[in-house]
């Protein structure tokens, strides 16, 4: 199996450099004859402050990667860091802490707490952790991702692009060590798409914030610093600097 | 259809639990009630089946009056009436019966037999073994007039044995007999529990002061004579004037249904309590099946965009709720019989010892509860399921939208319209001085505020929240943001779980304001009236039973008493100057010594101006009736004696009852002047401490009465209020308890709705403990809602009540601080425990199946 990473003896990454990694991380599903691999023993980093999107076919196991890298879901075996911290040997209280303060998301849809209005629900993971807002960069967050006069409004009066700007401008919120975006702009049209994909790209080139989005549209793709192509749960290849076009050639070889 | 439904009522069986649960305790209660019912009828029918048995025929003396508290009062038979009716042809034998009730049995320790359990009954003990429900057990029968015979029972209760003297304490105070045998009734040890005392005919004649009469007597046919026959007979040969001749069956009927009618008022009681649950219940299953239905929008749309009709939606809908309903009404009723059974175990237990007999499950027990359990059920699953197919085909495509719709301008017109009649029923009450006969207007009133409460319910239920969760935010931070909004998202089904609560605590706030209120009304009232040191009545408050008025001059011999008041009571008859007639209860007082002891409140004239001839009258009373001073009414009493009074000063004071009149007049109405109540004032400087033991020795003859300082007079009243109280409480629990499973029934709905939102919050780093928390406090606001809405529509009806009652006596309208902040705790606990299993159930959530997009 091909292993396209590099630098993977380190089991200690000091932090500052790797933002999250996955060591020889395998997940199954089932036993015996029916048992499912979803990953096969993927090994990868994703340094600090960089912009990484993950593609592959249905079913090659994009979520699941980042579901265990998120602590969400458990590995079945291998090993998950999150900037310095096992997560594989924490608790369920630790590990809910972890999502709390180190790490953002945006799903591809149903993103939002319907009964909370947009503020509240940005600055969610900071209320439950009891912490107070910076307000100066709540401003920024909210004039970056363009909600001005939204802010007041419930989730079930904006539009799906503004929703998507609501949970980006959440997982920007607290400053998370990482944030995983699981199809984004799966639900947008291209032009909404274009929008959040410009502010998740400056929040990495300006702010050094780290993103990791799954993703089938290989224009959104090329926002990012580099693209991993995952198959049968194993990462086959890595596009560096992507371009529309480099990542669809790619696709093309590929064959589907 | 069938099978849809009956996959889909599997599908989500656990749902439903909370639903049968609410079905089934309302049931349970109901059913209950109605099995204790048959099964007490069944018992005192066959009680007085195995009386009469022998027993051809009846004769007794002609009704004198009915009175509500004692039943029909006849008039005695001459004795030498047994003679005529032993001479008439086709007769065998007649005896002479005297039986009464107004004896009290010492036991070996020297306290009374039974207290306020079954009666002591004292009567002449029946030579012939076919007239006799007793036999001679043990010993033999009296043959001495200071000789008696005791049932089993009775003698195990006294701990006698034969050959012991015991006594007896009569109107005209103890004595001694001699026990020369033991008794038994058929099988049984006792008649019910009762204690029955037997006599010569001549003995309870005397202590009854029944001389040469007889209050019935007994006869046995012929060979070969029917019972109609003797009977007819009888009455031809007109034996005694006015006589009234029935058959023995007929006699044991009679008997049977005085005593079932006397119960049936606490079957009712009950029954109410009953439909109170069920009412409860209804908003319960209404709200279950209206969360079912906005979970299951889009597979009923998918039905309906395959093709299924709206009828076939409806029906599949309601059949749900039908077998719910019978399913439940079922599990009810059985647990109705084993609580009956439980009741009777209970009743044996406190020594009310019921012949066995098994439980009476008639089938109309069974029809009542199956037909109100469905009953229930189907129509409070009737609007939910209209709401059902409401819902169009195309929904199946969309996404569900949360149900935020409140309150319909419909609904709120509604409303307001019933609570604006309300308020037009009420408002005669609140002048004070209110007719009796406008108190159901006023109660139909109360009603209608309730009900309008609850169909506003919807339409307040989103500011309510609001406000009465405002600080748990402040407190909580976004967990109580989040509890608080969850409250709000649903105007209705917040609403519809309030309900179920509102009803209870509005009933337990009412129950308890007006209570206290009626408590600081006696307090004061004594406070006012009392201006004695002593008070002597009966322990059992419900006994008529007294002392002989010899006590009044004993008491009065004892050194350091200044002034002894006694009050004696007549049961007897009104006539009013336009020949109505009315039962009562008439008060019998000494004038010159009763407004020493007390002060009465009087609306005009003074207690000083009773004097024979004259009767006070209640002012309430009075107004009803048309009564002024100088009107005369007619006053009958047992003895058949009837005495025209004037009507002179108008009473105000509770103390004094209804009707009042001088001893020297009560003398002549009734066989035995007793005296119920004794008002004891001191010299003064004598300390009652000092004076407490001579005044007791003085009762030692009266062990059924009680010697209470002012202190132990008050509160001995708000005792037995407060033990009313409790009784009243325990029923309403049930209610509570069912509104309590369904703040944790709608919570586990929502839940099961939001399971996204909280995989969400779960992914966003919401620790268990936070999720648990927030579901709690959704609950609280809920709880608080209904809580606040209940005691305030319950201190508004207590209120209304209070002052409507002026008249009745009760005249402070006291709400106490504490229990009002007890409610509104209990309520706030007791909904954290409801929602522990929701909460529970919340933070196990699988977080990634829930995030999971479909
Ligand atoms: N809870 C589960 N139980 C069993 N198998 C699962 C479960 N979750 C995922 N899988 C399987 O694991 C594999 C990887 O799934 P995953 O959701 O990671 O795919 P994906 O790459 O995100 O696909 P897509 O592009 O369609 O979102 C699939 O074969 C899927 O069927
Ligand atoms: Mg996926």
């Amino acid at each position: 199996m091909p292993v396209a990473t590099t630098d993977t003896t380190s089991t200690d990454p000091a932090a500052g450099d790797v933002a999250a990694r996955a060591v020889n991380a395998r997940k199954h599903y089932g036993t015996g004859d029916t048992a499912v691999h979803a990953l096969d023993g993927v090994t990868v980093d994703f340094e600090v402050g960089r912009f990484a999107a993950i593609m592959g076919p249905s079913g090659s196991g994009k979520s699941t990667l980042m579901h265990c890298l998120a602590g969400l879901d458990e590995l079945t075996s291998g090993e998950v860091w999150i900037e310095g911290v096992n997560l594989t040997t924490l608790s369920e209280k630790e590990l809910t802490r972890v999502r709390r303060d180190r790490v953002g998301f945006v799903f591809q849809a149903f993103n939002l707490i319907p009964t909370l209005s947009a503020s509240e629900n940005i600055v969610l993971p900071l209320s439950l952790a009891g912490r107070s807002v910076d307000q100066a960069w709540f401003d920024e967050v909210v004039e970056t991702v363009g909600l001005g006069n939204r802010l007041s409004h419930r989730p079930s009066e904006l539009s799906g692009g503004q929703q998507q700007r609501v949970a980006v401008a959440r997982a920007l919120a607290s400053k998370p060590a990482i944030i995983f975006a699981d199809e984004p702009t799966g639900n947008l049209d291209s032009r909404s798409s274009a929008e959040i994909l410009t502010f998740m790209r400056r929040a990495v080139s300006d702010y050094g914030q780290t993103i990791v989005m799954v993703t089938h549209d290989p224009v959104a793709a090329s926002y990012a610093d580099r693209v991993l192509i995952l198959a049968d749960g194993n990462i086959v290849h890595e596009i560096t600097d992507p371009t529309t076009d480099t990542v669809v050639d790619f696709m093309k070889t590929f064959g589907e | 259809m069938l099978s849809t439904t009956l996959r889909s009522l599997w599908s989500h069986k656990r749902r439903l639990i909370s639903t049968c649960v609410a079905v089934i305790l309302g049931v349970a209660f109901m059913s209950g009630t109605l099995v204790l019912n048959a099964t007490l009828s069944r018992v005192f029918d066959d009680l007085f089946a195995e009386m009469g048995q022998g027993i051809d025929a009846v004769v007794r003396g002609p009704e004198l009056f009915e009175n509500e508290f004692t039943g029909t009062v006849r008039d005695l038979l001459p004795e030498d009436t047994v003679e005529n009716v032993e001479r008439v042809p086709g007769v065998a034998a007649a005896e002479g019966v005297v039986v009464g009730y107004d004896s009290t049995l010492l036991d070996a320790h020297g306290d009374p037999v039974g207290g306020a359990g079954p009666p002591t009954v004292v009567g002449s003990w029946s030579a012939n073994p076919i007239l006799s429900s007793y036999q001679v057990v043990e010993g033999r029968a009296p043959e001495a007039d200071d000789e008696v015979i005791i049932d089993r029972g009775g003698v195990r209760k006294g701990e006698f044995e034969v050959g012991d003297r015991v006594t007896l304490i009569n109107a005209n105070g103890p004595e001694q007999f001699t026990l020369v045998g033991v008794s038994a009734f058929g099988e049984a040890d006792s008649a019910g529990g009762s204690t029955f005392i037997g006599t010569t005919l001549a003995t309870a004649q005397r202590l009854q002061a029944k001389e040469g009469k007889v209050d019935q007597i007994e006869v046995v046919a012929d060979e070969g004579v029917s019972a109609a026959d003797v009977v007819t007979n009888i009455r031809e040969a007109k034996v005694a004037p006015g006589a009234e001749v029935i058959t023995g069956e007929q006699l044991s009927a009679e008997t049977s249904s005085n005593i079932k009618e006397g119960f049936s008022f606490f079957t009712t009681a009950l029954l109410v309590f009953a439909a109170v649950a069920l009412f409860v219940g209804w908003f319960i299953i209404s709200n279950t099946f209206s969360i079912l239905v906005a979970q299951r929008t889009r597979e009923l749309a998918l039905l309906r965009a395959l093709g299924a009709s709206r009828a076939q939606v409806l029906g599949s809908v309601l059949l749900e709720a039908a077998l719910i309903g019978v399913f439940s009404s079922l599990v009810g009723l059985i647990a109705g019989i084993a609580l009956a059974g439980g009741a009777f175990a209970l009743l044996n237990a406190l020594g009310v010892d019921i012949p066995q007999t098994s439980l009476v499950i008639g089938a109309d027990t069974a029809i009542a509860a199956v037909v109100v359990g469905l009953g229930v059920t189907a129509v409070a699953a009737l609007m939910p399921a209209v709401r059902a197919t409401r819902v169009p085909p195309l929904a199946a495509l969309r996404e569900v939208a949360l149900d935020r719709s409140g309150g319909s301008r419909l609904r709120a017109g509604a409303g307001v319209v019933m609570l604006v009649i309300a308020a037009l029923l009420i408002r005669p009450a609140l002048g004070g001085d209110l007719p009796s006969s406008e108190l159901p207007k006023v109660g139909l009133g109360l009603g209608l505020l309730v009900i309008g409460v609850l169909v506003l319910g919807p339409v307040m239920a989103r500011p309510l929240a609001r406000v009465v969760g405002a600080w748990i935010p402040l407190v909580k931070g976004v967990t109580g943001t989040l509890a608080r909004q969850n409250a709000m998202r649903s105007p209705r089904r917040t609403a519809s779980t309030a309900a179920a609560l509102i009803v209870g605590v509005t009933l337990v706030s009412f129950i308890t304001v007006f209570a206290s209120s009626t408590k600081a009304s006696i307090a004061d009232a004594i406070g006012q009236g009392f201006d004695g040191d002593f008070i002597i009545q009966p322990a059992n408050q419900f006994s008529f039973q007294g002392a002989s008025p010899e006590l009044v001059t004993d008491l009065k011999n004892v050194a350091g008493v200044d002034v002894v008041t006694g009050f004696g009571v007549v049961i007897g008859q009104i006539q009013f100057p336009n020949g109505d007639t009315t039962g009562a209860i008439v008060g019998a007082a000494d004038p010159a010594t009763a407004s020493k002891v007390f002060t009465f409140q009087m609306a005009s004239g003074s207690v000083a101006d009773l004097k024979p001839g004259v009767i006070v009258a209640d002012e309430a009373l009075a107004e009803e009736r048309g009564l002024e001073p100088g009107d005369t009414v007619t006053v009958l009493g047992d003895t058949g004696q009837k005495l025209t009074l004037t009507v002179g000063p108008i009473s105000s004071d509770p103390m004094l009852g209804q009707w009042t009149i001088t001893q020297t007049d009560a003398a002549k109405l009734v066989r035995q002047l007793t005296i119920a109540q004794v008002g004891i004032k001191l010299d003064p400087g004598v300390t009652p401490e000092a004076i407490r033991p001579a005044l007791k020795s003085q009762l030692v003859s009266y062990p059924t009465m009680k010697l209470q300082d002012r202190e132990q007079f008050t509160s001995s009243i708000i005792a037995s209020i407060t033990a009313l109280l409790n009784v009243i409480y325990g029923l309403l629990a049930v209610s509570i308890l069912i509104a309590l499973i369904g703040i944790a029934n709608t919570l586990s709905l929502s839940i099961h709705e939001r399971t996204r939102e909280l995989g969400l919050l779960r992914a966003m780093g919401m620790s268990r403990g936070q999720l648990r928390s927030s579901v709690r406090w959704e609950a609280v606001i809920v709880a608080l809602m209904g809580t606040s809405l209940g005691i305030v529509v319950g201190l508004f009806l207590s209120w209304v009540m209070v002052k409507a009652l002026q008249s009745e006596g009760i005249t402070e309208f006291a709400v106490r601080g504490p229990d009002v902040i007890m409610i509104v705790i209990l309520a706030a606990v007791f909904a954290v425990l409801a929602s522990v299993w929701p909460a529970y159930k919340a933070s196990r959530l699988a977080m990634l199946e829930a995030i999971a997009t479909e």
